[in-house]
């Protein structure tokens, strides 16, 4: 070797921009270049000779033993790389920075074994790449280190190559567990994972929002959300996948689908309890449109109507018998309109032909009708089955009753009849004797039963209670008197009779027969009280009844006068007052009285105006006190009758039509009539009447009966006389149950019950026609 | 009676070059042979060895977990592994299998040093 | 396992050779372990002798996508070029294995190449120098260099002509923090050097096994 060549190596070997590092075989160091004495700040004598170890203490590592060793034993070269050493050796740039290096050992060729150790600096490379590679991550890493969702890269066998913090926080593994780690150790469902993870590879396309259970460390499960992207780097391929914690999102669709599970749970439990009412209920059930249309029904329709299957349609009215029909339709008119809850009864047919009852509670909503319906047949039947047993009951009774009256009237009139008849028989004889005094004593006779007959008519009116009362004036003291007699021989010779009379007593404008039956019924009643005799009182009052007073007793305010009759009998409890009244109410016996007395004087102070009372106690006697309005027209029209014969007979010609069926009556009151000066026409019927009528003849007054043949009645005919001659006075004879016939009195129209007396019935006419 | 001793090593080589070291060390002793676990199961229970020499790396059956299955069925038997992979994790391994580490290539005192001591287990046992 | 007739290695020659390498490969396991702290095995289930045209074609069948490889040249008694072979997949696999400890996870994929290369380094110097050693040799190792493509894209850029070689090839079983890689090294070499290989194993073989004869209880 030339001189200058050694020269130049050995300035090469000082000169070249690299660690060089001599050592021998065993392993000392024999010297460096100058390259590395810059980068330890030790001058090559300063260690020539001494081992590595010695001269970096502590700062080796095995690796470089290892290749030094073998470089010197086997001839092997090695590398040690900054990558996986950070520094095989403790350097310093000339900046005095970290010198990051490269090491390279080589078996030196020669005679002796040496060994060479090569060091390059990289600092400069490294730092640029590394700069290089943080800007071009900076953005990316911005997001990716702050994105709440968790991102990974995977290289192509589904290991994290790359993960950011959300990654460490989703999963509980810290960075360190998660580099390497198989990304299928996150899922739970490994198949599902595999598949997601396939269909990337091999389709090339991004998944989207495919959601996973994953796994964390702890073993706990959680829903994520995974969209991933195939891309490049060189020949490299990643998988970046980006996963949303969509717990919170899985929680609420989970409640939600649990909540919906519940109610369809339950309205399945609902509509099968609705199913089950409606299929077994023996109530009928309908939905209905409004129009009565039906759209469903349940069984107990289809039994009671006796269709069978599935019959819809059909209308509610099919079934409904036709007078029914209207009520229906006002029914489903108000429904229509009310939209509310309804509840009635309509009649339906049923399958069999019988009509039930049915009570329907219906409701309108959403333009439909539901409708529940029991049938209340059999309650309506026991109900008018219960009706009829109470009216057959009263009937029964009444017809006892009007038995007992009847066989009782019967032989009332029975009697009275024999009277008459006889006066007359004896009267025959006489005038056939021609013997003619004491006449009159036959007549009067004949008179009286007669009256008595026409008083016991009176009081059976009474008890229909329809007969039209003919209320005058009547002063009470004087009838009271008049009666005395009566009284006396009604109560019987073991009851003290003591009448107090009000002396200034107000009259009273009531029907004088009524009032006369109502004091003997009274008193008949006191007796009955009294068996063993006692004492009866009757009293009479003018009394005032102020607004409260008289409203109590139902009564106007004003002044009334009062009938009482006081007895010392056996009393009344409470139950028996109350019903005291009552019509057919009696505390006697069955067979003994007919109890129709008070309920018949009730009826009469009633119609007359006033109010009956009575106070009672048991064992203290009773005390019946009658109100009647008093009368304050000074009229003191003394019931007189006067006789026939002294009547004056009329100065005019006036002209009355009498028209009735009974040739007797029209006999009678024509010869009234002729008696009294008038002229008569009669008519038999309404026809013949209404004839008369329109004729041309004057007539003034029509005398009428109410209850004629021929189809107009005694009103009718009055009606139409009226509108012919409007200035017609009518006068209507009625019967007892022709009241409701006559109706309402127009001015100008009287009327008169049979039976009458003569002198009843002229005075009337005499009156009627004396006003003009 | 001769000391037993049974090497095991899938390496045909391996279990010869050990055998001529032990018949310099221990020429009295008899030397048994197996080329896997299997076998040296079998071995065991038949010729019942003082002492088991274990290489590390086989096929099937590793070298550990051979001595452990060895530990719990003769635990008297003084076993060592020979391996070239000294890694502290393995020597930990074979500490807790009840062996001893002896590093490969095998050389004559390191051999020596397992022999003495396994020599006294066996008389004290 | 075609290789020239009298160059063919025999069940002993071949199982010195298996131990061996497995010797040489834990070595550079214990040698990972040291660098990365974490338990680290490395086993070469087989070995075989075959063709070039095998070894390309085998790992061809064996590996579907792209292949990565470390590559060390080696002269001496015995010259050639010695193959650390993976799956491009397994690959970074591999190095994060070996750095992910220690380095950023972006600073892997950049760092790969040389991570990688160091990493072949130590393996296949673990298996060279055992072999040298074993077999009183000293080679010459070059520094390692990384190859991409496919089996036959690798194998051709070996120095060593295709007509004229035969490879040692091994499967490599790889296990470290919990992760199996598997992988290949293909030593090619020149029949001359074969030959000399064959030579050189058949006294190591005596070496270990002479005087080994008494008290030898055969089964």
């Amino acid at each position: 070797m030339q001189p200058t060549e050694a020269f130049d190596l050995e300035g090469i070997f000082d000169a070249i921009d690299l660690g060089l590092v001599v050592l021998d075989e065993r392993m000392l160091v024999l010297q460096w270049n100058g390259w590395m004495e810059s980068a330890t700040g030790r001058p090559s004598a300063e260690i020539s000779g001494r081992r590595l170890e010695d001269i970096f203490p502590g700062a080796l590592n095995a690796r470089l033993t290892t290749a030094i060793e073998d470089a010197l034993t086997a001839g092997s070269s090695s590398i040690l790389t900054h990558t996986l050493h950070t520094a095989v050796f403790p350097l310093q740039t000339r900046n005095g920075r970290k010198l990051i290096h490269n090491v390279a050992v080589r078996p030196l060729a020669g005679s002796a074994r040496r060994c060479l150790v090569q060091i390059s600096d990289v600092t400069v490379a490294v730092e640029r790449d590394r700069m290089l590679r943080e800007r071009q991550n900076a953005r990316y890493d911005a997001v990716v280190d702050s994105a709440p969702d968790a991102i990974l890269t995977l290289d192509t066998k589904a290991a994290i190559v790359l993960a950011n913090p959300a990654a460490v926080e989703e999963f509980g593994y810290s960075l360190a567990e998660l580099n390497a780690l198989p990304a299928s150790a996150l899922f739970d469902d490994q198949p599902a994972w595999h598949h997601v993870w396939n269909s990337l590879l091999s389709g090339g396309r991004p998944i989207r929002a495919v959601e996973l259970v994953a796994r964390k460390k702890d073993g706990s499960a959680s829903f994520v959300e995974m969209s991933a992207a195939t891309w490049q780097s060189e020949t490299r391929v990643f998988v970046t996948a980006v996963l949303r914690d969509v717990n919170e999102r899985h929680r609420a669709e989970q409640a939600l689908r649990q909540l919906n599970q519940i109610l369809e749970k339950s309205v399945a439990e609902r509509t099968a309890d609705r199913d089950r009412m409606w299929q077994l209920s023996s109530d009928v059930m309908l939905v209905a449109q409004l129009d009565g249309t039906i759209n469903a029904s349940n069984p107990a329709w289809r039994a009671l109507l006796g269709q069978s299957g599935e019959s819809e349609g059909g209308k509610l009215g099919d079934s409904v018998p036709p007078d029914e029909q209207w009520r229906l339709q006002t029914i489903l008119e108000s429904l229509r309109q009310s939209r509310g809850h309804s509840q009635f009864e309509l009649r339906h047919r049923s399958h069999e032909g019988s009509l039930r009852w049915i009570s329907w509670s219906a409701v309108a909503a959403d333009n439909l009708l539901q409708a529940v319906g029991r049938d209340v047949t059999a309650e309506r039947e026991a109900e008018k089955a219960l009706q009829a047993a109470e009216e057959a009951l009263r009937q029964s009774q009444k017809m006892e009753a009007i038995g007992q009256l009847t066989g009782g009237i019967a032989h009332d009139f029975n009697n009275l009849l024999t009277g008459i008849s006889g006066s007359l028989e004896l009267l025959e004889t006489r005038l056939g004797q021609q013997r003619y005094n004491d006449l009159e004593r036959y007549i009067a006779a004949a008179k009286r039963s007669a009256n008595r007959a026409a008083a016991l008519t009176h009081r059976l009116l009474a008890f229909s209670r329809r007969q039209t009362l003919d209320p005058k004036p009547t002063d009470m003291n004087r009838l009271i008197r008049d009666m005395d007699d009566l009284v006396r021989r009604t109560v019987g010779p073991t009851i003290e009779i003591e009448t107090r009379l009000e002396p200034a007593l107000g009259s009273t404008r009531v029907d004088s027969n009524q009032l006369e039956n109502a004091l003997l019924n009274l008193c008949i009643n006191a007796r009955d009280a009294m068996p063993e005799g006692g004492r009866l009182a009757i009293e009479t009052r003018n009394i005032r009844l102020e607004e409260a007073k008289a409203r109590e007793q139902d009564v106007p305010a004003g002044e009334y006068v009062t009938l009482t009759v006081h007895d010392t009998g056996s009393g009344m409890s409470e139950d028996v007052i109350e019903r005291a009244f009552d019509p057919f109410f009696t505390t006697k016996p069955l067979g003994e009285g007919t109890g129709l007395g008070l309920s018949m004087v009730y009826g009469f102070v009633r119609q007359s105006g006033g109010q009956a009372r009575i106070s009672s106690a048991i064992g203290k006697g009773t005390s019946i006190q009658l109100f009647l309005p008093r009368h304050h027209r000074q009229e003191e029209l003394a019931e007189h009758l006067p006789d026939l014969a002294g009547l004056q007979r009329t100065q005019n010609s006036e002209t009355v039509l009498v028209v009735d069926d009974e040739p007797a009556i029209r006999m009678l009151v024509g010869e009234v009539l002729e008696e009294l000066g008038y002229q008569t026409l009669e008519a038999q019927d309404g026809a013949s009447g209404m004839a008369a009528l329109q004729g041309t003849d004057r007539i003034d007054l029509l005398v009428t009966d109410v209850g004629l043949p021929g189809g107009i009645n005694g009103r009718q005919l009055a009606d139409a006389a009226l509108l012919l001659r409007p200035a017609l006075k009518v006068l209507f004879i009625t019967g007892y149950a022709e009241n409701a016939v006559v109706g309402h009195l127009r001015s100008g129209m009287y009327v008169l019950t049979k039976p009458f007396t003569i002198e009843l019935l002229a005075a009337r006419i005499r009156g009627i026609l004396a006003e003009h | 009676m001769a000391t037993k001793i049974l090497i095991v090593d899938d390496s045909k080589l391996a279990r010869m070059s050990v055998s001529k070291l032990l018949s310099e060390l221990r020429p009295s002793w008899v030397r048994l042979e197996a080329a896997n676990a299997d076998e040296a199961v079998k071995q065991t229970d038949q010729e019942h060895p003082d002492i088991i020499l274990l290489d590390f790396n086989m096929p099937g059956q590793s070298g550990l977990e051979l001595a452990a299955q060895l530990h719990e069925t003769h635990p008297d038997i003084p076993v060592a592994i020979v391996s070239a992979n000294i890694q502290v994790e393995i020597v930990e391994r074979a500490a807790l299998a009840g062996a001893t580490f002896i590093a490969k290539p095998l050389t004559g005192p390191a051999l020596a040093e397992f022999l003495t001591a396994a020599e006294a287990r066996v008389a004290a046992r | 396992m075609i290789a020239p007739e009298s160059l063919a290695l025999d069940a002993l020659e071949i199982d010195a050779l298996t131990e061996l390498v497995n010797v040489g490969v834990s070595r550079a396991a214990s040698s990972l372990r040291t660098m990365i702290g974490s338990e680290v095995l490395l086993s070469v289930p087989a070995v075989e002798m075959m063709t070039y045209e095998r070894a390309a074609t085998l790992i061809g069948e064996r590996e579907a996508g792209e292949l990565i490889a470390v590559h060390q040249s080696f002269q001496g008694d015995i010259s050639g070029g010695a193959m650390l072979i993976f799956p491009e997949t397994n690959s970074l696999e591999l190095v994060r294995a070996i750095a992910g400890g220690a380095l950023p996870l972006d600073d892997i994929i950049a760092l790969e190449k040389e991570a990688l290369a160091e990493t072949g380094n130590i393996i296949l110097n673990g298996c060279l120098a055992t072999i040298a050693n074993m077999l009183q040799q000293t080679l010459n190792v070059s520094l390692p260099e990384i190859i991409y493509g496919s089996g036959s894209d690798i194998f051709s850029r070996s120095p060593i002509s295709v007509t004229d070689s035969a490879v040692l090839f091994l499967y490599i079983n790889f296990s470290v923090r919990h992760r199996d890689i598997h992988g290949y090294i293909a030593m090619l070499m020149d029949l001359p050097s074969l030959t000399a290989l064959k030579a050189l194993i058949g006294k190591m073989i005596e070496r270990a096994t002479v005087e080994s004869t008494s008290n030898h209880a055969t089964h």
